[in-house]
């Protein structure tokens, strides 16, 4: 029984870890002239500010910074004194809006982002391919086949970093369904490797892995308009999460959007297909064969439940049905790439 | 190096990065780098040279060689490594490229020196790290580590060198840098300097004597 207990209480401390944040909001002080200042916030990482304060004006912006687990009482130094740093804001709206997810959904690790292509784009390999020609049929000057290599090689990478795309991100929503409907809000994980744009919105709360990674986060607050946030962190998986409200797609009729592809999983841990699922129809009957959905999406999820994980047909659906403006912005998302959307359905 | 041989060292070379084109996981070489990919196969070829072939020089290899290092540093840098670490290896590993390019190169100018580099080849880049690989991987001790002496020969060779570049298991800092290829190079350059201007002197002195006679 004791030890039932002790394993209960680590449980609990471990969830509550899960829920730590790496960003906190805090309030900021900018005194013109200042185009850019950095704040340094040691192991948690650093910020960078962009503003475009004139001689005389000052701003004041409550903006998300880096934090980690150790590092809370750090008072970041700044690169310029111009930008003070006033001190971190509580935010229990916030706080009370993460905790009030439900905990089962809350404190699950976050989805992998999808694998960032590494293929060179077919110009780059195009012009290797022609450069080492001409070195070949230069070979007998070496230094002409030098400077022709090296500006082939140069002119190479230029071309992979010019076509070079962002990670792309992914959306999943996870929804807990009861007896009798939803289990409070859903979590909507949006996640990517390396960068994410978070936009304007900050996020409930965001996940870091290996937590212990440095965070780059970049601040433009230049103009009258909102503050836009960007963080990086080199090789780690940035997953933010926020809430889910829209209503999650139940076996009876789906409400949710049009899904190109949907499997169920019974209590007894059996997979089944179900092909496309569109809006307002009743769950598709089975398919034929032992098809699983992607290894990726369905990890540590509760055994002897039943499952519905489905693939939405196009980048933002429910947008247009939510009403809600936060669904069709797409927090986490910057618009060059449509994310792929996925949906996780726990219960009933 | 011949043209054929060259010809193949670039393609091999940039199978790494080519192969990801086809987009699945199992063809794609990350984590590893892509840069000590196209170090280890150029480091490999170098093998056809200092055999007399005058067609390539080092020089030249080298030049054909940086069009698919570019390439393989763009694929590293999607992989999530900085610009100045992708940036670091891809000119130490050309480092190592050129320097054993050119001391096998001028080794090949006279008989003795061909001889040994050949032999300094095959011992010290190739040899000393099969023969860590056979004591470490086949040992039915998983701990096992080769001789310390021998590991540190090992460190010479410029294939074992691009072989931890490629597997990302070499030291950090500046102790990531190919101090020990580029040394054993030099080494070998100096020598085969030296057997050049002997092998010159001897047969000056012999032709001298026929000339007597």
């Amino acid at each position: 029984m004791r030890r039932a207990l002790l394993v209960c209480v680590l449980l609990a401390a471990d969830a509550r870890a899960t829920d730590a944040s790496r960003l906190r909001i805090a309030e900021l002080s900018a005194t013109g002239p200042l185009a850019s200042a950095t704040l340094d916030f040691g192991g948690a990482g650093r910020a960078t500010v962009r503003l475009d304060l004139a001689e005389g004006e000052s701003r004041s912006l409550s903006v998300p910074l880096p934090t980690r687990e150790g590092f809370e009482s750090l008072v970041p130094s700044a690169s310029d004194p111009r930008l003070r740093f006033v001190g971190w804001r509580p935010d229990a709206e916030r706080e009370r809006a993460f905790a009030s997810l439900p905990l089962a959904l809350r404190t699950r690790s976050v989805p992998p982002a999808p694998a960032r292509s590494l293929a060179p784009s077919l110009a780059a390999l195009t012009l290797a391919v022609a450069g080492a020609l001409f070195v070949s049929r230069v070979r007998t000057n070496r230094p002409r086949a030098l400077l022709v290599g090296a500006l082939t090689a140069a002119a190479v990478l230029a071309l992979e970093l010019a076509f070079d795309a962002p990670p792309l991100p992914r959306i999943v929503l996870d929804f807990e369904l009861g007896a009798d409907g939803p289990v409070g809000d859903g979590v909507r994980w949006t996640s990517a490797r390396d960068r994410l744009d978070l936009g304007v919105e900050p996020p409930l709360s965001l996940a870091v892995e290996p937590t212990e990674t440095a965070l780059d986060v970049r601040i433009d607050a230049r103009g009258a308009g909102p503050v836009r946030t960007t963080v990086s962190g080199r090789g780690a998986l940035l997953g933010r999460a926020d809430a889910a409200r829209e209503a999650p797609p139940d076996r009876a009729g789906n409400r949710w959007g049009d899904l190109a592809a949907v499997w169920t999983r019974d209590e007894a841990g059996n997979w089944t297909e179900h092909g496309p699922w569109a809006f307002g129809d009743p769950l598709p009957t089975a398919r034929t064969g032992d098809r699983r959905p992607p290894g990726w999406i369905n990890p540590a999820l509760p055994q002897g439940r039943k499952l519905l994980i489905g693939r939405a047909s196009e980048p933002q659906p429910g947008a247009s049905l939510s009403g809600d403006p936060a669904v069709g912005s797409t927090p986490g998302v910057s618009g060059r790439a449509d994310p792929e959307v996925w949906i996780r359905v726990t219960g009933p | 190096m011949r043209g054929l041989v060259l010809a193949c060292t670039f393609a091999v070379s940039a199978a790494s990065v080519l192969l990801e084109l086809a987009g699945s996981p199992a063809w794609s070489l990350a984590p590893a780098s892509h840069v000590g990919w196209v170090a280890l196969v150029w480091s490999a070829a170098l093998t056809f040279a200092g055999f007399g072939e005058r067609a390539w020089s080092a020089t030249a290899s080298a030049a054909a060689c940086l069009p698919v290092l570019a390439l393989a540093v763009g694929a590293d840098l999607r992989v999530g490594d900085a610009w100045i670490d992708a940036c670091v290896r891809a000119l130490a590993a050309l480092a190592v490229i050129v320097a054993w390019g050119v001391a096998l190169g001028r080794c090949a100018r006279s008989e003795l020196g061909a001889r040994v580099g050949r032999t300094a080849w095959f011992v010290l880049a190739l040899g000393v790290p099969a023969l860590v690989a056979a004591l470490e991987w086949g040992s039915a001790d998983e701990a096992a580590r080769a001789p310390a002496w021998l590991a540190f020969a090992s460190e010479a060779s410029p294939v074992a060198w691009s072989r931890d570049l490629a597997a990302r298991q070499l030291p950090s800092g500046w102790r990531a840098l190919p101090l020990a290829p580029l040394g054993a190079a030099a080494l070998l350059f100096a020598g085969a300097t030296r057997f050049a201007g002997a092998t010159r002197f001897a047969g000056a002195t012999r032709f001298g004597r026929k000339e007597r006679a």
